[in-house]
């Protein structure tokens, strides 16, 4: 492995070193990175044997064998390992600046603000995310509002004026006892009623926020579609919450238990809205009504005891570690999720912890890049090793979610962002140079 | 003639039931049996080549053979197991599973032990069965001075003696300050506790040389320095008080020293004080992920060290806010320095697991060779028991996993787990394992009559002890309905 | 009838009185001895104008309260008085362009995160002993601002560290203006919105947004924030860190705001950024404990071609540290030339008092430190400031420890 990176780093120093030179020789293979590997893992099942990605612009502009790609390119390559689609985290809390900012307590609807605001761009977190081979995520909305934020879809790595993919995503909603339990916040000081004394206490005041809301929401845009509608006040949440209703804007559920899923999926089919189900930490039990309404799934992480944020919720008491399996096995759309893991490879690790549960191997890889794409909507974007798709894939050292295996080098926007091996410092350089290069 | 034809045919007719109900009872006495054969589709042995479609010979619980082509003798029962991978059983070296407050509040208590604290009926064991840890050195906490007595134990068995597999494993001791403590009383105190060790013998030692002068009848010509000298060789282990006796052994090297350093400095100052007082040759360093920038001084003193379960040292650097990341073995690795991995059992999925901890390492450069030795015959030697434990070689204990493929993937389950020659753990009936994978709740079968020190472990029969680990996890009974929502 | 007339002529007499004597004793010097307009000529080693020019052994010509002129060579008028200040050097002086120093009590109301109508002046003590200590560093002019409680906090007070008249015409420099908008935790509050980001953020989108498009139903929008979107009131906007730096610079960039910015911690990271969006800076304080990082910051952005101004972080620090954040910043990488324009010329600026004060220019109001040596060495003492030409200050170390060629009043 540490050789391979050597290699690696041969191959791109020499390339890019030389890239002004061949710039001259205005060769028409300038402006094009080639990614090659014994196997192409396209996401969707197919594998190709000794192939490559060809890369311009970034964007992938070729996939195929090694024979078809062109020379003289800038190239990445691998003598042992694997190229996957990049990942995306369809449930992330990378970047977040602080859990305060997380969650806006003043109202119990908030869905016209937007959680890119308390995501900090520069933090750290989208670099590890990116060694470890993610690309894009989902971060999602804190849960301590009945009808929360929008969520953002970001990328993790690459140009800076790309990395926001989708800055007002799905509004998220939450049922069960997140929006309740955190005590001090929604207690008044000396217990008094006033701004911090308020509904729900209960899970029946949770379900029955989201239906004032969704009923407000409702009244709300048939007012403004009939003469008069210049009277009513504009309200921005109601505004989001009726984009939703009107299928415009996606909207995502948390939901733990069983019957929490059960109240999302009932208050849903009431006012005729799809959902995406989030956490799911007992939807293997509730699989018929899952495929029955048709929601698609975020699940993760695989745990057998809970840590995190999930640990005190209360809700976590039961999970089943074949989740994913039993979800694949019905056929339902699901991702699996790293959430708010941060340890060594955690998305990849998910997989492989999926695997070992009993997901079949294709159907992880899928979790993990086609089939969070869909869920996001951006399915004709990322998730998939095709001609017109974003650049972004992972090389790596062997087969992708074991253990053992590790991302050699991650493409981003066709910049490569991550090249095991090589100090930030020299990646920077690397980076540099190939915005210098030809490509231009 | 008619006679002997008789009872030959009488002797062949009894016979036949007998011979019947034992083939039948094939599997059954084979996990009862004081002679097995275990053929197995690869064996790992650690300290020797992996062998393919080999064989282990197994006498009353210990290994006698193990190789390709080993002849089976006549009297030993046969387990097949050519589709599988049999490894060493796991080695973890270092843990406070299994005891729920890990430390006292008064700093130097070497006269307690974990026996008095370990719960036999704590999940942790059962977990440990399932992930194919047979061995397990508790002991107390980091927070602490001079703690307690450690002991290596099996995860089987109803009470701390029958777990037990060495009593007394050694003390534990931190160099890095106590919570509410900074280094400089945490060193005050250490060095207290042995000046005041040494005065007690002294004083032992020349009331033991008064006593021995009276009985003979002698009068003391002697100054008490001398008299000192010469009472020290009156004196023994069961003279001192119970303070002091655990103290004693240390200082004369009759007893490890698990020492516990969370920062670089903290290695500094427990080789000095180690060496000063007697025990460094028998000091494990527990260690802290910062500790790794102390290797050149670990490597000196030539003793091995236990690693925390993260593995990783992340530091920011304050000017730029640049983080760097480290991977805390491979310091060790490139030393040439034995270490034992450890795991965290409150992990999500991931870190509880040894052979993820050992793939870990592989991922970083580690060879195979040294992953796999970290969580079997280092951490085995490091305890006490390299030359029982962690290694399938003639002489070994029979304590091993039947796995059903190569230990550091991570599609790889523990199918049967051996311990000294006896099945203690199949997952076919690991009922509690079934329900994590399935989401459903399994059938609870009646633990079999006899024997119950073998089945302790996997009985689902009694009510889900609470982890400690996870407060949120309050499963009384898996065999009564679900509970209703944790409430307010 | 003759009552009201006699009513009438008293207070109408009381009145023009009053005048009288505001305009008699506006000339009067501290100790209220009248002072007759007489040409004052200071001659020193060393002018510095405050605008880049530095004259040596150079006069400053002073009629009444303003610069009358300022050169090596100017023609003094007959009669002019000439004091002979020897070695010492003459700088503007200083500015403290945000400050909470002479605000008394609770410079702000947090039951409201858009209270653009409050202002500063409203908790301005005249008689606050802070003054003198702000002289005593050689300030002569400091912004008041409300505190960073709120999204938008209201307006600012500029005035002057030292009165030299009863009535406030002199004092006061500048009133309704600029306007605090912040974004930090500082206005994130427990029990009134916004608690998070996320809602600040909105908050400001809001408001910006809806005095921008004209009034829906209902809706009377604030005029100050009205003037704010429109360009017409220029305004401070307190920002840490790099998240709440790139959201300011967008705002600005789309409501077209006059920014000037505060706080910027982070700085270091988002010089380019900044630079792109070309709006003036106001640092500091700077002390021993500063990352090197930070301090490098005035530098880098004067390179950069933005204006920076130091701020002493008064009350919380002491006045002194506006000159030694200055220091600091030459320290490490700032132009001499740029730091001392930045204590006078750009902070008058960014407080929009810059027709006032600011620098030893003719027509502008007579406000100048008297230093031992150069104003950016540390070592140098104040020997005296004066404030509308008046000394209003002299030094501690008058009285007989000095060297002989310093200057006692």
């Amino acid at each position: 492995m540490m050789n391979s990176s050597l290699v690696l780093l041969i191959c791109f120093v020499l390339l890019f070193g030389f890239a002004s030179a061949e710039a001259r020789e205005a060769s028409d293979s300038s402006g094009l990175l080639v990614v090659k590997a014994p196997k192409l893992y396209i996401g969707d099942g197919r594998v190709i044997e000794n192939g490559a990605v060809v890369i311009k612009d970034g964007k992938i502009i070729q996939v195929g064998p090694l024979s078809e790609a062109p020379q003289g390119a800038a190239e990445i390559k691998c003598p042992s390992g694997v190229v996957t689609p990049g990942l995306i985290d369809a449930s992330s809390t990378a970047g977040l600046i602080d859990k305060y900012s997380w969650t806006e307590h003043s109202s119990e609807v908030v869905s016209h603000l937007n959680v890119l605001d308390a995501v900090d761009m520069r933090s750290r977190d989208f670099e590890r995310l990116a060694r470890q081979g993610v690309t894009t995520v989902y971060v999602t909305p804190g849960s301590g509002s009945v009808v929360g934020c929008r969520g953002c879809v970001l990328k993790t790595a690459g140009p800076a004026g790309e990395r926001i993919v989708v800055s007002r995503g799905s509004v998220k909603a939450t049922m069960g006892r997140d929006s309740y339990r955190r005590g001090g916040w929604n207690r008044g000081p000396r217990g008094r009623v006033d701004f911090w004394t308020r509904r729900p206490t209960t899970r029946m005041g949770v379900t029955w926020i989201f239906r004032e809301a969704c009923f407000e929401a409702r009244k709300y845009r048939d007012a403004r579609t009939k003469p008069g509608a210049a009277t009513v006040p504009h309200d921005a949440a109601l505004e989001s919450l009726a984009a939703v209703l009107d299928g415009q804007v996606r909207l995502r559920v948390q939901a733990r238990k069983e019957h929490d899923i059960w109240s999302a999926i009932r208050l849903c089919k009431e006012f005729g809205v799809d959902l995406v189900l989030e956490e799911g930490t007992e939807a293997y039990s509730c699989v018929p009504e899952l495929k029955e309404y048709g929601v698609p799934v975020v699940y993760g992480p695989v745990f057998a005891y809970p840590t995190g944020f999930r640990a005190g919720s209360g809700e976590a008491n039961e999970p089943c570690l074949n989740t994913a399996g039993i979800l694949h096995e019905a056929g339902l759309l699901f991702a699996l999720t790293a959430s708010d893991l941060s340890g060594e490879g955690a998305l990849p690790h998910q997989a492989g912890f999926a695997v070992r549960a009993g997901l079949p191997r294709a159907a992880a890889l899928r979790a993990v890049t086609a089939a969070p794409a869909e869920i996001l909507g951006l399915s004709d974007r990322i998730g998939l090793l095709e001609p017109g798709y974003d650049a972004d894939l992972v090389l790596w050292s062997g087969e992708p979610f074991l253990p053992t295996t590790r991302p050699i080098a991650v493409v981003v926007g066709g910049e490569p962002v991550h090249v095991a091996g090589i100090t930030g410092a020299e990646l920077r350089v690397l980076q540099r140079a190939a915005k210098e290069s030809p490509e231009k | 003639m008619h006679c002997l034809k008789l009872a030959f045919l009488v002797l062949t007719a009894a016979c036949l039931p007998v011979l019947s109900v034992t083939a039948a009872q094939d599997d059954e006495s084979a996990l009862r049996a004081d002679k097995i054969a275990l053929k197995a589709g690869r064996i790992i042995t650690v300290l020797d080549e992996e062998i393919e479609n080999g064989v282990i010979l197994i006498d009353r619980g210990k290994i006698v053979e193990v190789g390709k082509d080993v002849e089976i003798p006549y009297d030993y029962w046969v387990m097949d197991m050519s589709d599988k991978v049999v490894f060493p059983g796991m080695v973890e070296a270092h843990t406070t599973r299994g005891i729920d407050r890990t430390n006292e509040s008064l700093p130097v208590v070497p006269f307690l032990s974990v026996y008095d604290a370990i719960d036999p009926s704590n999940l942790a064991f059962e977990d440990a069965l399932r992930d194919g840890i047979t061995t397990l050195l508790i002991s107390q906490g980091n927070n602490t001075v001079i703690g307690g007595m450690s002991r290596v134990v099996r995860p089987i068995g109803r009470t701390v003696d029958e777990m037990t597999l060495k009593a007394e494993a050694g003390l534990k001791l931190s160099a890095s300050p106590m919570y509410g403590q900074d280094r400089l009383t945490q060193m005050a105190i250490l060095r207290e506790t042995f000046r005041e060790l040494e005065e007690y013998l002294g004083d032992l030692a020349e009331s033991a040389y008064e006593k021995d002068l009276e009985k003979k009848g002698e009068t003391i010509k002697l100054g008490p320095a001398a008299a000192r000298e010469k009472g020290a060789a009156l004196i023994s282990d069961k003279d001192l008080d119970f303070r002091h006796k655990n103290l004693k052994r240390l200082a004369d090297g009759r007893l490890a020293a698990y020492v516990y350093c969370g920062a670089a400095m903290d290695v500094y100052n427990a080789v000095a004080f180690a060496e000063e007082h007697g025990f460094l040759k028998r000091t494990v360093f527990v260690l802290g992920s910062e500790c790794y920038k102390a290797v050149d001084l670990i490597k000196s003193t030539g003793r091995p060290v236990i690693l925390e379960p993260s593995m990783i040292h992340r530091e920011t650097d304050p000017l730029t806010g640049d983080e760097t990341e480290v991977f805390v073995p491979l310091a060790f690795f490139e030393a040439g320095i034995s270490f034992a991995v450890t795991t965290e059992p409150r992990d999500v999925y991931g870190l509880r697991y040894p052979w993820y901890q050992a793939a870990r390492l592989m991922r970083n450069g580690i060879p195979r060779e040294t992953a796999i030795k970290a969580i079997t015959i280092t951490p085995a030697s490091i305890i006490g028991m390299g030359t029982r434990l962690g290694a399938l070689m003639p002489g070994y204990d029979a304590t091993l996993l039947v796995l059903t493929g190569d230990p550091l993937e991570s599609g790889t389950w523990v199918d049967k787990v051996m311990i000294g020659g006896r099945m203690v753990y199949e997952q076919e009936k690991d009922y509690r394992l079934k329900e994590l994978l399935t989401g459903q709740e399994q059938p609870v079968e009646p633990a079999p009559q006899g024997d119950q020190e073998e089945k302790a472990a996997e009985a689902e029969a009694a009510p889900g002890q609470a982890e400690s680990a996870s407060e949120a996890n309050k499963d009384a009974g898996k065999s009564q309905e679900k509970a209703p929502p944790s409430g307010q | 009838m003759k009552r009201t007339i006699k009513l009438r002529i008293f207070s109408f007499g009381t009145a023009f009185f009053m005048l009288l004597c505001c305009l008699a004793t506006a000339e009067s010097g501290p100790d209220g001895s009248r002072k007759s307009p007489t040409p004052v000529a200071l001659k020193a080693a060393k002018v510095w104008t405050g605008t880049g020019q530095v004259h040596d052994d150079a006069l400053v010509l002073l009629r009444g309260r303003q610069i009358a002129a300022v050169g090596k060579d100017i023609v003094l008028p007959a009669g002019c008085e000439v004091i002979d200040l020897g070695s010492a050097q003459i700088a503007p002086g200083l500015i403290d362009p945000f400050t909470a120093l002479g605000a008394v009590g609770q410079n702000i109301e947090i039951i409201d995160p858009i209270h653009p109508e409050a202002t500063a002046e409203d908790v301005f003590d005249r008689f606050h002993r802070d003054f003198e200590r702000a002289l005593a560093a050689g300030i002569t002019s400091v912004v008041i601002t409300p505190s960073l409680d709120n999204l938008v906090g209201g307006t600012a007070v500029a005035v002057k560290t030292a009165g030299t008249c009863a009535c406030s015409r002199c004092r006061v420099l500048r009133r309704g203006g600029p306007l605090l908008l912040t974004l930090s935790e500082a206005a994130q509050k427990r029990n009134r919105a916004p608690t998070s980001r996320i809602g600040a953020i909105d908050l400001f989108k809001q408001t910006l947004a809806r005095a921008r498009t004209p009034a829906v139903h209902g809706e009377t929008p604030s005029p100050r924030i009205e003037a704010l979107v429109r360009g017409e009131l220029d305004a401070y906007f307190y920002a840490s860190w790099r998240y709440n730096l790139d959201t300011v610079i967008g705002l600005r960039k789309e409501y077209g705001l006059k920014l000037t910015l505060v706080g910027l911690s982070d700085a270091w990271e988002m010089i380019d950024e900044l630079a792109a969006a070309g709006m003036p800076l106001i640092l500091g304080p700077f002390n021993a404990l500063t990352a090197e990082r930070e301090l490098c910051v005035p530098g880098r952005a004067q390179a950069a071609g933005l204006e920076i101004a130091f701020t002493s972080g008064a009350p919380g620090f002491k006045p002194e540290g506006l000159r030694s954040s200055a220091a600091l910043a030459v320290r490490y990488g700032l132009e001499r030339d740029a730091a001392l324009q930045a204590m006078t010329l750009h902070a008058a600026k960014m407080a929009g008092i810059v027709e006032r004060v600011g620098s030893l220019s003719p027509g502008k109001d007579a406000d100048m430190v008297v230093f031992s040596g150069d104003p950016l060495d540390l070592s140098s003492k104040v020997l005296r400031v004066y404030v509308n030409g008046t000394p209003v200050y002299a030094g501690a170390c008058c009285g007989g420890c000095c060297a002989e060629s310093e200057v006692c009043p």
